[in-house]
């Protein structure tokens, strides 16, 4: 399992579009706040947000230890090219927007938040965007993932054995031949299975519910 | 209608498996190329790979899909990132920016460069079609992003960007090679 997110908490029940919808506003909000007491009230409150959220301060960390070192570059390099106070105000907006962002994520199944975009995609099926081939898209990609990566080690050493490990193109060429084969044994598996991924709803959920895991947790 | 159907199956299926091949990429470790000095991520050889290989349609949803994965919270992007965070955070630009790089290097190769009968003019225009998508289009998102997420000024951001060229260059030659050798045994993966 890769990923996931925590499903207790009071947060993980409220609806994925609100979380997502209240994103959006303080993405906004934090623009508009120009003084640095106002800032630190703004993290503050972020900080006890995620508190709620009982996301736990180690897996916040974790996810975003990369961006405290793009945020602690940004912060010298501001300070060093412009002002300190400037740097602090910058430095202090990326932390608030990023600690509610990764709280929505871990707090929000992935499943969940990938209904909310095909919920959201819905209006866009009269411009030919079809939400069944939408569905179908998105969990085949994830049924891939694996595969392909488990297909890449697999070349790798393959070409590794004949001294060319370390070309790229040896490794990319024949791994790209190998999808574009398995795209098209899949496509013709779906065709002669009769998934008319072309009509419109009838059996929208169908590839989802047979690519998820038997406990109802996400796939991978 | 069924011939139809054939196809807009098959579309899907490529648009899904150069998805997971742009995210597969991420998770595999970083790739050492002779003359670099530092390992590169292969991600964006992807990114490239599913414009110059699928055209500008199935590419460009083929990049969406995995913009859209990882904003829903999937790590699938390199280093296991993944989650709204990246998309807000300073790098977003350059996440953002692969569905317009796909798409404008699907439009440049289906269009206009795998089009030359002479190997070397198709080699050449396939990699200045592979660099404007993936290096000016990608930047051209990255860049001033960087500069309103952080508020650092316009020109420290490109230069910052900068550091990433090395990488990029390597990555269009290597995208470059790739395409026009699997469109030689492909040909009709553009359907022209």
């Amino acid at each position: 399992m890769i990923g996931g997110s925590t499903k207790n908490g009071p947060l993980a029940r409220v609806p994925a579009g609100y979380k997502f919808a209240f994103l959006f506003a303080a993405g906004i909000g934090v623009y508009l706040l120009r003084d640095t007491g106002a800032q630190l009230a703004a993290l503050a409150a972020a900080l006890v947000i995620a508190g709620f959220a009982r996301v736990g301060a180690a897996r916040l960390l974790r996810a975003m230890s990369g961006l405290l070192i793009i945020a602690a570059v940004v912060f010298v390099t501001m300070a060093l090219a412009m002002s300190p106070s400037e740097a602090v105000t910058a430095t202090l907006r990326l932390l608030t927007l990023c600690v509610l962002a990764y709280t929505v994520t871990l707090t929000t199944g992935f499943s969940e938040t990938l209904d909310l975009f095909e919920r959201l995609l819905r209006p866009f099926r009269h411009v030919g965007l079809n939400p069944a081939q939408v569905s179908l898209a998105l969990s085949m990609t994830l049924r891939f993932i694996p595969e392909i990566r488990t297909k890449y080690f697999e070349i790798r050493e393959a070409q590794h054995a004949r001294g060319l490990g370390n070309s790229p193109m040896a490794v990319l060429v024949p791994l790209i031949v190998r999808t574009l084969e398995s795209a098209s044994e899949v496509a013709s598996a779906i065709d002669a299975r009769c998934y008319d991924s072309a009509e419109r709803g009838t059996e929208r959920d169908g590839p989802r519910r047979a690519l998820r895991a038997p406990n109802g947790s996400d796939p991978i | 209608m069924s011939q139809q159907r054939t196809d807009t199956t098959q579309s899907t299926v490529l648009t899904a498996v150069f998805a997971a091949l742009i995210a597969a990429l991420g998770l595999v470790p970083a790739i050492a190329i002779g003359i670099l000095p530092v390992p590169i991520t292969v991600q964006t050889l992807g990114v490239m790979l599913a414009g110059a290989l699928l055209g500008p349609l199935r590419g460009g949803l083929a990049a969406t899909v995995v913009v859209v994965l990882s904003i829903a919270g999937m790590p699938i992007l390199a280093g296991g990132r993944g989650g709204m965070g990246v998309l807000l955070g300073p790098t977003g630009g350059y996440l953002i920016g692969w569905i317009p790089a796909a798409i404008v290097i699907g439009l440049l190769v289906k269009y206009w460069a795998i089009r030359f009968e002479r190997q070397a003019v198709r080699y050449l225009a396939v990699g200045a079609s592979v660099f404007t998508g993936g290096v000016l289009v990608i930047y051209l998102f990255g860049v001033p992003w960087t500069a309103v997420v952080t508020g650092l000024p316009l020109a420290t951001s490109a230069i910052g960007s900068l550091a990433f060229l090395p990488g990029d260059l390597v990555k269009v030659v290597v995208a470059t090679l790739i395409a026009v050798n699997v469109h030689r045994s492909y040909r009709r993966l553009l359907g022209a």
